[in-house]
């Protein structure tokens, strides 16, 4: 059985966004909601400056406190270690939007337009995928794994920063960056075992 | 939108505002008369415990977005304190209610009495799980790793107290329409004495605790003794609560009602603003 994660390489992410982008393109989110984002870090002391960029969407954690604090049963870690929510069971209680130590999830109060007279044609098509009152976030694009595609943050990054696969797979990409590189995960003490791994 | 998602910063939750603070606390208040009313067999109290913590669940209900997909809220006990608390709230309602029940006329044909064998039974478990349901009011939130000003076993500590002394305070406010024996006014009296002096020592352990505590919980402290939170939690919480010890003491050394009933109101103004502000004084650590 596969084990997805994902490595991003922080050296060669240029905090271009693409990604966040990519996925709003891709899932259709509406306003408000961030599947995935960039996180800005200053680091230094003036003048000596810089700003670390961390791409985050759902860690899809080996423990995910969502799912144990979810009284309903729409949060679930799947066999292949990807975190999900079952649209249907969710009451929209928001007790895993206050658990993720990550502020990945989000409440969609209310499906609304970017654009301010009408929705545009393709709001309208993606509107489906959404359901108002209930919690979403990252499914590493389940729909386009299931064309055995890579999630869409993973296909644009111009910089190749993004690398997703099997944890188990020692041959996969993700292995072995984890393996030969520095990784770290946010949050670690938390004791979450996020799968995401940024390494420097 | 909310800038704090896209810097690394402490964060704070505004998922459970006010309406989760009313119904936990409308649920903690209840849960806590009926063990206070329970113990000096205090009838109209147990009603009255009943009818608070069904309004707790009304307010819970009208904090959820899917209402209709309430009922699934039952189906995790095994890791989800939301999940044991709506258990033990519905234990605690339905078996307080055939305790009370048999007191009124319109149930007086019900084949127990509150006295009887049976009627005892069901007041110790509904004791029991009332009790349960003040520290689930605490572990809701203790549970969160996220959150470290939450998570500590203080808190279930605190919302216990909490309870009970915000149930004590409701009776001592019937004092105004009800006569109760002396015996059981002195007992409550001392005990809301003992309690209030706990809560504030519990108050200032936790807040101890906490400054100590990583950069999350010190900015959570912070923000309820120097930030904008501060006059409320000063005022609405330490004062209030500092108030109410006083006239209780008053009131046990004098025996007068007054000052126990306006003490009653003070404990339960001050157990919720403490409540609200605990809850919305959370904040998520910065990632990294």
């Amino acid at each position: 059985m596969v084990r997805y994660g994902m490595v991003i390489d922080l050296k060669k992410c240029i905090g271009c966004g693409s990604c966040a982008v990519a996925c709003k393109i891709e899932n259709g989110t509406p306003p408000g909601v961030f599947w995935c984002r960039i996180v800005w870090q200053e680091v230094g002391k003036f003048p000596n400056v810089t700003r670390i960029a961390y791409p985050v969407n759902c860690m899809h954690c080996e423990e995910p406190s969502c799912v144990k604090v979810c009284p309903t049963g729409a949060s679930q870690k799947q066999e292949n270690g990807v975190v999900i929510i079952d649209k249907e069971k969710c009451m929209g209680c928001g007790a895993c939007i206050v658990a993720c130590p990550y502020g990945v999830r989000f409440m969609v109060d209310r499906i609304r337009s970017y654009f301010p007279k009408e929705f545009t044609p393709y709001e309208k098509m993606m509107m489906p995928k959404h359901t108002q009152g209930v919690v979403e976030k990252c499914d590493f694009c389940s729909e386009r794994r299931k064309n055995n595609m890579q999630p869409a943050c993973v296909e644009v990054c111009p910089t190749g920063a993004r690398y997703f696969g099997d944890l188990d797979d020692p041959n996969s990409d993700v292995s072995r960056l984890k393996r030969t590189r520095i990784a770290s995960q946010l949050r670690a003490e938390m004791g979450t075992s996020p799968k995401v791994y940024y390494v420097s | 939108m909310r800038e704090e998602l896209f810097i690394i910063s402490s964060r704070r939750q505004t998922e459970w505002g006010f309406m989760v603070a009313l119904s936990t606390y409308l649920l903690n208040i209840g849960a806590g008369l009926l063990v206070a009313a329970g113990q000096i067999g205090y009838l109209l109290g147990s009603t009255l415990s009943v009818i608070l913590m069904i309004a707790g669940i009304l307010i819970l209900l009208a904090h959820l977005k899917r209402r209709s997909r309430f009922w699934r809220s039952f189906m995790r006990p095994s890791t989800s304190w939301i999940s044991r608390g709506v258990i033990l709230i519905l234990i605690a309602i339905v078996l307080n209610l055939l305790y009370v029940a048999p007191s009124y006329e319109q149930f007086s044909w019900l084949p127990w009495t509150s006295a009887s064998v049976f009627g005892r039974a069901l007041l110790l478990i509904s004791t029991v799980a009332a009790f349960l349901v003040m520290l689930y009011t605490g572990f809701e939130l203790a549970d969160n790793v996220s959150i470290p000003f939450w998570n500590t076993p203080l808190l279930p500590i605190l919302t216990m107290l909490t309870g009970l002394m915000s149930g004590i305070g409701i009776i001592h406010i019937s004092l105004v329409g009800v006569t109760l024996e002396t015996a059981n006014i002195h007992f409550l009296t001392s005990t809301q004495l003992a309690i209030i002096l706990s809560t504030l020592v519990v108050i200032a352990v936790y807040l101890l605790v906490m400054s100590s505590s990583n950069i999350a919980a010190k900015e959570s402290v912070r923000l309820l003794l120097k930030g904008k939170l501060s006059p409320a939690f000063l005022l609405g919480v330490v004062t209030v609560l500092i108030v109410s010890l006083l006239l209780t003491l008053y009131s046990y050394l004098t025996t007068l009602p007054i000052p126990l009933v306006v003490a009653g109101v003070l404990v339960i103004i001050g157990g919720f603003i403490l409540r609200y502000l605990i809850q919305i004084a959370g904040y998520h650590p910065p990632l990294a």
